[in-house]
């Protein structure tokens, strides 16, 4: 095995990079037996941190809503903590929020229990736990621990000073002079000690460090008309079918296309003729754990002149399907959760496409966000299988919900894909997200 | 005759700490959240804040009134005079303070940590360590002055203040003393670091002919105690994932048989009393590893039994984030890797501290204010 497959190896199975690229944050909608659920996981920037739950019911007649957090699978999926109660908001009955702690990196659930009128009902969501950022300590923090640092270190070698001075004197006795040798000793004992503490502090940092998610660039070779992309795991669990989707993006190109192992233990595709250019590779792949990654790299390619798209594989060039349509709100705010709603016209029925009644891409201009999303919201197919969930599949609606929010400010396109009359239609819509002061509820 | 007010506030200071930090980790093991005012935290803060104001009040006093009955028995630091141990205890309070603000950045910037040793933790256990070695200076200075009946009551305060800090100590430890590491140098590595030192400076300072002994006797009681108690309270766990089923309080485990090595040592240090301390350390640091050792080992091996999986030794009690997988949980020890390099400086470290645990003792046997 060479060395950057093995780092590479190492990367994924012990500092997981993110599911998703630049959106940490899980949106998803699910039924809790008879009750229709939003559920946003504001994941917190450190692990063990604290997460924000909210949960958005659809109807009214919830009363009581409680969350815990249990492994997805394997031991510490079946042992649930005493549950935490969501709060009721005060100005709209079906809005909840909780609290609650994620100990552990790697693949977790969010159980929410709902009672109510119709009875009661739990909803498994899927989340991808892993540390984002160090926090760095503020400078009027820093300042104040550094002062009550250098008093207490001072204290200390006069305390001792004083002590080797007289502690050992009869009562009474007249104090002899100053220390001064002991003093010194002690004071070179105390920097000593400082040093050896801070040592420790940047080893532990370092520790911390390693767990914190680093962006995954794939390896990727292009032998004529072929992609390749390096080995990146043992064992994936295959996707709505495909053990890995990968995107390939410019100005005006949005292939999805999807690798298979090769005998080389490569990931591999024959791409469809595309025109030279620098392109956005996005690639998508779930961990057996249902831990999902997002690989991001670019690719500069030449003219390919290769054959039509196959299978599962569909390509945008630029077409305007004027079927698809979004209705949408009038101003969108970064981190607000929203329903991603368009509407499909025609008379063509719409199928799955590769299981999904939809598959949305979202992507910020400058890179920085990828997600591909389904109707059940960001969360990995494969993960919700694990909770046990059920994907959202076409059923007689001419309307597609995405359950979204996005991360920041900024311009976006998004890629709505569905298959009707057995063909796969793209539309990409552009959009400008602004800086949110204050969340909003979808 | 009465003993003075801050020799029982002193002792009310580090068991506060003690039963505090004892149910802190429990609590973590069992529970897992928690908050500033568990009853836990509660604890250790009354602890530390009864050392604070012992030491702030007995060096205001001190300074302030020129005929105050300790002034004769005083040390003069910045200007203020007090005992020694009345400055070590508000110092030990105000770097206890001082680790909250930091240990909660720690939080926030690397996430809850969950172990025991963490540079944020250190600096807290470094001022409990300030907090107790001032409650066994407070009443190791009155002792020397003491004479008759006072002297042997201090005498035995002495050894209830210094059985606790051995637990305290101890229990800093215990992420390298566990049961599955007791078949490593690793484990007794560190308690070579860390025990002889306390028993032999104690002893030396105590005037009881088998104060090593006691002393272990104290840590045995205490731990075992809560092996026996910690269970009978209800406990559910508040944080997940959870890997074990926890219906009650979870006790640390068993305590070492650090009894053994201890009488060994009362028994050798009568005998060799007239031997200098460079002679006669790396005896008593090498007769203290190797009864240690000869009495652990094999114990540990009983504990990993199913014998010991019951309420006298507790060996199934298992905190509710061990995974069924791991070593612990299966009763298997870690294999050493480099087994003759670890023992070696177990040893050498035993000598060291079993040096400096003489030298300490001899100058708390010199201490009068």
């Amino acid at each position: 095995m060479t060395r950057w497959l093995l780092a590479l190896c190492v990367l994924l199975v012990a500092r997981p990079a993110a599911a998703h690229v630049g959106s940490p944050d899980v949106f998803f909608e699910g039924a809790a037996g008879p009750y229709q659920l939003f559920v946003t996981v504001r994941t917190p920037p450190v692990i063990p941190g604290i997460a924000t739950i909210e949960i958005h019911a659809a109807s009214p007649d919830v009363r009581d809503v409680t969350v815990v957090p249990m492994r997805l699978t394997g031991p510490g999926s079946e042992l649930p903590p005493a549950p935490d109660r969501a709060s009721r908001s005060a100005a709209d009955p079906r809005f909840f929020t909780a609290e609650l702690w994620l100990m552990e990196h790697g693949s977790l659930q969010v159980r929410v229990a709902v009672t109510g009128a119709r009875g009661a009902g739990t909803l498994s969501v899927p989340v991808p736990a892993y540390a984002r950022a160090t926090l760095r300590m503020s400078r009027s923090l820093g300042g104040v621990l550094f002062a009550l640092m250098v008093v207490l270190a001072l204290a200390l070698v006069a305390i001792i000073g004083g002590a080797v001075r007289e502690a050992t004197r009869e009562p009474g006795a007249p104090p002899p002079p100053p220390a001064r040798i002991a003093m010194a000793t002690a004071g070179a004992a105390v920097v000593g000690l400082l040093a050896l503490g801070n040592l420790w502090w940047a080893v532990e940092a370092d520790a911390y460090a390693a767990w914190v998610q680093k962006p995954w660039a794939p390896i990727v070779r292009l032998d004529d008309c072929v992609l390749r992309i390096g080995q990146v795991a043992e064992a994936l669990l295959p996707d709505h079918g495909h053990p890995m989707h990968a995107f390939l993006v410019s100005d005006r190109r949005m292939l999805h296309f999807h690798p298979e192992p090769g005998a080389d233990g490569d990931y591999v595709r024959r791409l469809p003729a595309l025109p030279a250019g620098r392109y956005r590779l996005f690639v998508d792949i779930v961990l057996e754990s249902g831990f999902p990654v997002t690989g991001a790299t670019t690719i500069d390619l030449p003219d390919l002149h290769c054959g039509a798209i196959t299978g599962d594989d569909s390509l945008w060039s630029g077409e305007v399907d004027p079927d698809i349509t979004w209705d949408r709100p009038s101003a969108i705010e970064a981190g607000e959760p929203l329903r991603l709603r368009f509407h499909v016209g025609g008379n063509a029925p719409l199928e799955p496409y590769m299981g999904m009644a939809g598959h949305a891409m979202v992507l910020h201009d400058d890179g920085s966000v990828f997600a591909h999303l389904h109707p059940n919201g960001s969360v990995a197919m494969p993960a919700l299988a694990l909770a046990g969930g059920k994907m959202t599949l076409p059923d007689g609606s001419r309307d597609l919900v995405f359950p979204y929010g996005f991360p920041k400010p900024g311009s976006y396109r998004v890629f709505v894909q569905l298959k009707r009359g057995g063909v796969v239609a793209t539309r990409v819509f552009m959009i400008a997200v602004g800086d949110a002061s204050r969340r909003r509820r979808p | 005759m009465r003993l003075a007010w801050y020799v029982w506030s002193s002792l009310v200071s580090v068991t506060s700490i003690l039963v505090g930090s004892y149910w802190d980790i429990s609590w973590h093991m069992s529970i897992g959240r928690d908050s500033f005012w568990t009853p836990a935290h509660v604890a250790i803060q009354l602890g530390g804040l009864t050392a604070g104001v012992t030491g702030a009040v007995l060096v205001i006093a001190t300074t302030l009134r020129h005929r105050a009955p300790l002034r004769p028995a005083s040390i003069g630091v910045w200007g203020f005079r007090g005992p020694f141990g009345a400055f070590l205890g508000a110092w030990g309070a105000a770097t206890m303070l001082v680790s909250a603000p930091f240990d909660n950045w720690w939080h926030a910037a690397y996430g809850l940590d969950v172990k025991i040793l963490s540079p944020p933790h250190a600096v807290l256990t470094l001022g409990v360590l300030g907090v107790s070695v001032a409650g066994v200076l407070l009443v190791l200075a009155t002792m020397n002055r003491a004479t008759g009946a006072e002297r042997t009551r201090l005498g035995w305060v002495l050894l209830a203040i210094g059985g606790e800090i051995l637990v305290l100590s101890m229990t800093a430890i215990i992420e390298h003393t566990f049961r599955s590491n007791l078949h490593r140098a690793d484990a007794y590595r560190a308690v070579a670091l860390v025990a002889p030192l306390i028993l032999l400076a104690l002893s030396r300072a105590s005037a009881h002919r088998y104060a090593a002994t006691l002393l272990a006797v104290f840590y045995t009681g205490f731990l075992a105690t809560m092996v026996w108690l910690f269970p009978l309270f209800p406990a559910e766990p508040k944080l997940g994932p959870v890997y074990q089923p926890i219906t009650h309080f979870i006790p640390l485990e068993f305590p070492l048989l650090l009894v053994v090595p201890a009488y060994a040592l009362d028994l050798a240090r009568h005998r060799l009393a007239h031997w200098p301390r460079w002679r006669l350390a790396p005896v008593l640091g090498t007769l203290f590893l190797a009864t240690f050792v000869a009495a652990e080992w094999p114990f540990a091996t009983f504990l990993q039994s199913p014998a010991a999986r019951n309420a006298l030794f507790g060996a199934d009690y298992f905190a509710y984030f061990i995974q069924p997988g791991w070593r612990v949980a299966r009763f298997e020890f870690f294999a050493d890797a480099h087994p003759l390099r670890d023992f070696a400086e177990a040893f050498g470290a035993a000598a060291i501290t079993s040096y400096l645990g003489l030298v300490l003792g001899d100058i708390m046997r010199e201490v009068r204010r």
